[in-house]
């Protein structure tokens, strides 16, 4: 029912030429609705598509309403999109037993060296470069608290990821996945691939906790999404009527003044 | 309406990880088979509304903005190490690796590629071959007069040869293994490649410096887990179902703007 709300803002406005205002906005504020819906209508399909998307965060339109007033009688809202919000919520932990796979239990996030600058993901499926660092699936390496890398040998058989990311083949320590936390989350930037940009000063997570062998699965809730997919396509369905009402509205008037 | 084409990527996406699950599946009596997973990360974003941008003259900035992502892609698909069941089958020349390494095969072409899948077999000239007849490096001949064979944990071959009392020794099976093992491509036949990601080979002798004990008569299973891999398909299975939703509603809005008003 979230979306519902704007609905009854736009049949209201929709009220107005009826009650005799003269500057018709309806047939805008309507046109601005339907534009709005078709971008959720996309972020819920994008949530549906990442479904199974490793560490994906879901993410909801924020509807805001946009007032005008005209006159002393008139007044008019656009119900509109003013901001997203992104559940940072934990996923479930899927068991992949693989030694370097990683998931991140709490806030914290795993800072990367990319050929774009400093990225942060929660993307913990690991692997090792040819020269022995630990890099991400895309073969960029992970910098820990220090801003080191994370360097195994050829002999290291069983590493082992402890849950504060120090990384540790037998009983040598081979440097420390650094998992950080920020102050903003809302204000991080996505950038595909389940990595995150920021300007914001990275701060080390003391409240998460590496856990080994899992990947964190998406968190998008596939019975919330279809739910919103079914409130949209109606309420698309409800702007195209007060269109065609409108519409008819108009119709009729000039018909009636032009029949003397 | 983007939503469509985000629809398509999300099939797209299930069906890879159908492709996937069931090439696991099929493989489920494989020998040595390592159960793969298909990774999905996020496609790129459409910024409606930056963050951080001025939303006045006063300095006072966007604190959150909106983002809207265009769907899903496969990152990749990487297969998990873990090892596989043992099976014994009393076969003096079916080895299973307890442990890392691959056993070396020279191809046809005179290039090498690694197995852990040790059901090998003695061609017409006595040498051990692959299932395929492809020379195990480092080529071990087994005398056609010789009575048993042993393997040992060591990967020596130890042969009695009739008449003789004393046991012959005709070789050591080499072991190798790889820093990025998941980097090895898969050639089929149970065979992998080197690639830039896997590195070099390091050589080794089974059951020393950290390579695996060769234990004879006895096979290593695949590590798929058929449980695992039917829930994983019901899974993919129902996203793509959601993904179809999807396209479906969107199909329906648009024929909503069609009708003329």
């Amino acid at each position: 029912m979230r979306f519902m709300k704007i609905a009854a803002i736009v049949s209201f406005a929709s009220v107005i030429p009826a009650t005799g205002a003269f500057a018709d906005n309806s047939l805008y504020v309507l046109a601005a609705r339907q534009g709005d819906l078709n971008k959720t209508m996309s972020r819920i399909s994008d949530m549906v598509a990442n479904v199974n998307t490793t560490a994906f965060k879901t993410e909801s339109d924020v509807y805001d309403e946009l007032g005008e007033r005209m006159d002393d009688r008139s007044h008019i809202s656009f119900g509109t999109i003013s901001t997203s919000k992104r559940d940072y919520s934990q996923g479930n932990l899927i068991a992949t037993k693989r030694q370097l796979d990683i998931a991140i239990n709490g806030p914290g996030f795993i800072m990367v060296d990319t050929p774009r600058g400093i990225r942060f993901t929660r993307g913990g499926n690991l692997a090792v470069n040819s020269e022995g660092s630990i890099v991400t699936k895309e073969g960029y390496p992970l910098l820990g608290p220090g801003g080191g890398t994370v360097e195994l040998t050829e002999e290291d058989i069983n590493i082992i990821i402890r849950e504060d990311g120090l990384v540790s083949a037998g009983v040598e320590e081979r440097g420390q996945i650094g998992i950080f936390e920020f102050a903003n989350y809302q204000a991080l930037v996505r950038e595909g691939q389940g990595f995150y940009k920021t300007d914001q000063v990275p701060i080390p997570s003391e409240a998460s906790k590496v856990v080994q062998g899992m990947i964190e699965a998406s968190n998008v809730n596939s019975v919330r999404a279809m739910t919103d997919l079914i409130e949209v396509s109606r309420n698309i369905e409800t702007v195209k009527m007060l269109q065609r009402d409108i519409h008819d509205i108009k119709l009729n008037s000039i018909k009636t003044l032009t029949r003397q | 309406m983007q939503s469509l084409h985000t629809a398509a990527t999300g099939m797209q996406a299930a069906t890879t990880n159908i492709d996937v699950i069931a090439n696991n599946l099929a493989n489920q009596n494989t020998t040595a088979y390592k159960r793969k997973r298909a990774e999905f990360q996020d496609l790129l974003y459409v910024h409606d509304k930056r963050v951080g941008t001025q939303t006045s003259d006063a300095g006072t900035i966007r604190p959150t903005g909106i983002q809207i992502g265009l769907g899903v892609s496969t990152a990749a698909v990487y297969s998990i190490a873990e090892q596989g069941a043992f099976e014994q089958t009393s076969n003096p020349f079916d080895l299973a690796i307890n442990g890392k390494g691959y056993f070396r095969v020279t191809l046809p072409d005179g290039t090498e590629a690694y197995t852990r899948a040790g059901a090998f077999q003695v061609n017409g000239d006595g040498e051990i071959v692959t299932a395929d007849g492809y020379t195990v490096s480092p080529g071990i001949t087994i005398p056609d007069n010789s009575s048993s064979v042993t393997v040992n944990n060591s990967g020596e071959v130890i042969v009695t040869i009739a008449g003789q009392t004393a046991p012959s020794n005709q070789g050591q099976f080499e072991l190798v293994r790889f820093i990025n093992e998941a980097g090895l491509e898969s050639v089929g036949q149970n065979l992998m490649i080197e690639t830039e990601a896997s590195g070099p080979p390091t050589d080794g002798t089974p059951n020393e410096d950290g390579f695996g004990a060769i234990t004879q008569g006895w096979l290593e299973g695949s590590n798929v887990i058929p449980v695992t891999e039917l829930t994983n398909m019901i899974k993919a299975q129902r996203a793509f179902e959601m993904n179809i939703k999807v396209m479906e509603a969107t199909d329906e809005s648009m024929q909503t703007l069609n009708q003329a008003a």
